[in-house]
């Protein structure tokens, strides 16, 4: 009788990717081996692809957001203890990392970038002092090994400039010659959504008496912003609901939601195609804001769309006065869809004053394994797996190798020996690379493949194959 | 017409006779019947017990393949819900011997309903150490490693 431990690592990992994210801890405490299949391929995959889950930040803590969608509801859960001690003024997300800016009691701002994924973290320190208006942005270079980079636009300052953190050589540089383009609406630089490693920011021409809106991408391939990019409505939301949020859906499409009145309602629209210098847009759906009880949406802070289901959850800026008592606020997001589909969400939790307000990343988080650690002790924590694999005489490199193997077996059983055998001995001499691989296998008498009795064309292809191996 | 039947052998030595039809669901035995037509197969390592329910398993899902030429939504609900009682009725270490069974016979449609199901049991533990008790694993961690593991994984989703 089998048990789970008799499953090879290909087998383990079919079951682990089924498992629920939120099922994570567990699995790697269960035991070492699922931890360290854990650390190099993505387990847990079950769900995250089909719900959102996205961070809050909520009375200055960070809280992660699940919605749930069959039963349209949230589940919020709070901040980690790692981050009790600061206040975070904003989270970012892409790629499965999350970048937050904290500012302690003395106004000292620190960045801090993470995995949640991998459970890695690394704190960095800002070039110049902290500005309450500098924008940041997370993305990474389209280079094969896929650099990530912070962008930082320090604003408020005397002089604009842009700084670029590097996570690769874990240092600050300055941009020459790069100044956004901005229009002068200050108040929405923070409005911004990340997809396929760029930035996109909202903003609007201060200057134009229709106050027109329009997105203006940072590409951190070449390092620069690209030009205007016009959003897709012709007429101008008014002036009241001016503010237009922008979501990233999955970081394959942008979103956007525009808000004008009862009358014109309210639009979603995604991209059909993004390039830093190009977007086009269609219509998701349209809702008559007549529909809908409560004006809260109007000030819509973030938002994220569920293509499938056709419903835009929104999340308004400022908390929303509760009726049991004037002086308290809750956090709610409004769950809309079409023919009139209206649901309110308490996201649970008090904030004594509506000037904290609750802003919600509007990226979906899905989980990568893009490593932040420092690179000493990413040799270390190799060099404890490389411990492990030895001692439980578990060799992941041979898995899938090993296993089809075993499948021919029913006729090439014997060669089960001569892999165990290499294996053993690789594992004694220290070896690593599979150039030893080679050195041990051509040293020893590989008899069992020759003799072999192969009894079908595959089995002795493969056979064949294994000889030539040797050989060479 | 009659249908061709093939024969395949458990460990035991016991033979099975089965439609072709219904063993070419085995990606693997589909290449084995074409290149040997005659033969016996041997599948030295599975007992009758588990080849059987392989057979159980390919069996329903072939005459739901062939009913009738359209497989309406409902015949797939159907077989879904037979999918969920056929993996319930079996005790962990035979489905473990079946999970293997169907990725060593090539059975994809079996292997993802095995490993589902040993996934919604882990997934219905508490904790780790429920996950052991229901797995019979060893916990290879010292006290300060899980701590570390913990640490690492305030995962807050």
């Amino acid at each position: 009788m089998a048990t789970i431990s008799d499953l090879s690592c290909d087998l383990v990992k079919e079951i682990l990717i089924r498992i629920p994210i939120t099922c994570l801890g567990a699995v790697r405490s269960t035991c070492k081996r699922w931890n360290t299949l854990s650390k190099y391929q993505l387990l847990c995959k079950a769900e995250s692809h089909e719900q959102f889950l996205g961070f809050m930040i909520k009375n200055s803590k960070l809280c992660s957001l699940r919605f749930d969608d069959a039963h349209e509801d949230f589940a919020v859960k709070d901040q980690l203890d790692l981050f009790n001690q600061v206040e975070i003024s904003e989270v970012l997300v892409c790629d499965g990392l999350l970048l937050c800016v904290t500012v302690t009691r003395d106004e000292i701002q620190r960045l801090m970038l993470w995995n949640p994924y991998l459970g890695q973290t690394r704190w960095i320190q800002p070039m110049r002092a902290y500005n309450r208006s500098d924008v940041y942005a997370l993305g990474y270079d389209k280079s094969t090994n896929r650099n990530h980079k912070i962008l930082r636009y320090c604003y408020g300052s005397k002089e604009e400039q842009c700084e670029i953190y590097d996570v690769k050589s874990d240092s600050w540089r300055t941009l020459d010659d790069v100044t956004p383009n901005w229009g002068r609406g200050e108040e929405y630089f923070h409005l911004s959504a990340s997809l396929k490693g760029n930035t996109y920011f909202l903003d609007h021409d201060g200057y134009d008496e229709k106050f027109t809106g329009f997105l203006l991408c940072f590409d951190f391939t070449t390092e620069r912003f690209g030009e205007q990019l016009h959003l897709p409505w012709s007429q101008e939301p008014s002036y009241y609901s001016r503010v237009t949020p922008i979501s990233s859906f999955r970081e394959e499409k942008l979103a956007a939601l525009y808000i004008c009145n009862p009358i014109s309602g309210m639009g979603i629209w995604v991209t059909t195609k993004a390039e830093p210098n190009d977007l086009l847009w269609s219509n998701f759906f349209k809702i008559n804001l007549e529909s809908i009880p409560c004006t809260d949406c109007f000030r819509a802070r973030s938002f994220f769309i569920d293509e499938g289901k056709k419903r835009v959850v929104v999340f308004p800026n400022g908390s929303v006065t509760s009726t049991k008592s004037k002086k308290e606020y809750y956090n709610a997001a409004y769950i809309i869809g079409e023919n009139d589909f209206f649901k309110t969400v308490d996201l649970g939790g008090t904030n004594t004053c509506h000037f904290f307000d609750s802003i919600v990343c509007s990226n979906f988080y899905v989980p990568s394994l893009v490593k932040i650690k420092q690179k000493e002790r990413e040799q270390e924590e190799a060099a404890l797996v490389l411990a492990m694999q030895k001692k439980n005489k578990k060799w992941n490199l041979a898995c899938p190798f090993y296993n089809n193997m075993c499948m021919s077996g029913m006729i090439l059983s014997q060669f089960k020996i001569d892999i165990d055998e290499l294996i053993g001995e690789f594992v004694e001499g220290d070896l690593t690379s599979f150039a030893d691989m080679k050195r041990v296998w051509l040293s020893r008498n590989f008899s069992y493949v020759y003799e072999a009795f192969p009894s079908s064309n595959l089995v002795f292809f493969i056979q064949s194959l294994l000889a030539h191996a040797i050989v060479i | 017409m009659s249908k061709k039947m093939i024969v395949l052998k458990s460990s035991e030595g016991v033979s099975f006779v089965v439609e072709e039809a219904v063993a070419r669901q085995s990606k693997i035995i589909s290449f084995l019947v074409e290149e040997f037509p005659d033969r016996e197969l041997p599948l030295t390592n599975m007992t009758s017990e588990i080849l059987r329910k392989t057979i159980e398993y390919c069996k329903k899902h072939v005459v739901e393949d062939d009913g009738g030429g359209d497989s309406s939504s409902s015949s797939s609900g159907d077989l879904k819900e037979w999918d969920v009682k056929f993996v319930a009725e079996i005790d962990q270490p035979r489905l473990m011997d079946l999970l293997m069974a169907a990725n060593y016979l090539d059975i994809p449609s079996l292997l993802d309903v095995t490993c589902q199901k040993v996934a919604d049991t882990i997934a219905a533990c508490n904790d780790e150490k429920e996950i052991r008790a229901t797995f019979n694993i060893e916990n290879d961690f010292t006290e300060e490693e899980v701590e570390a593991i913990r640490m690492e994984n305030q995962y807050p989703i």
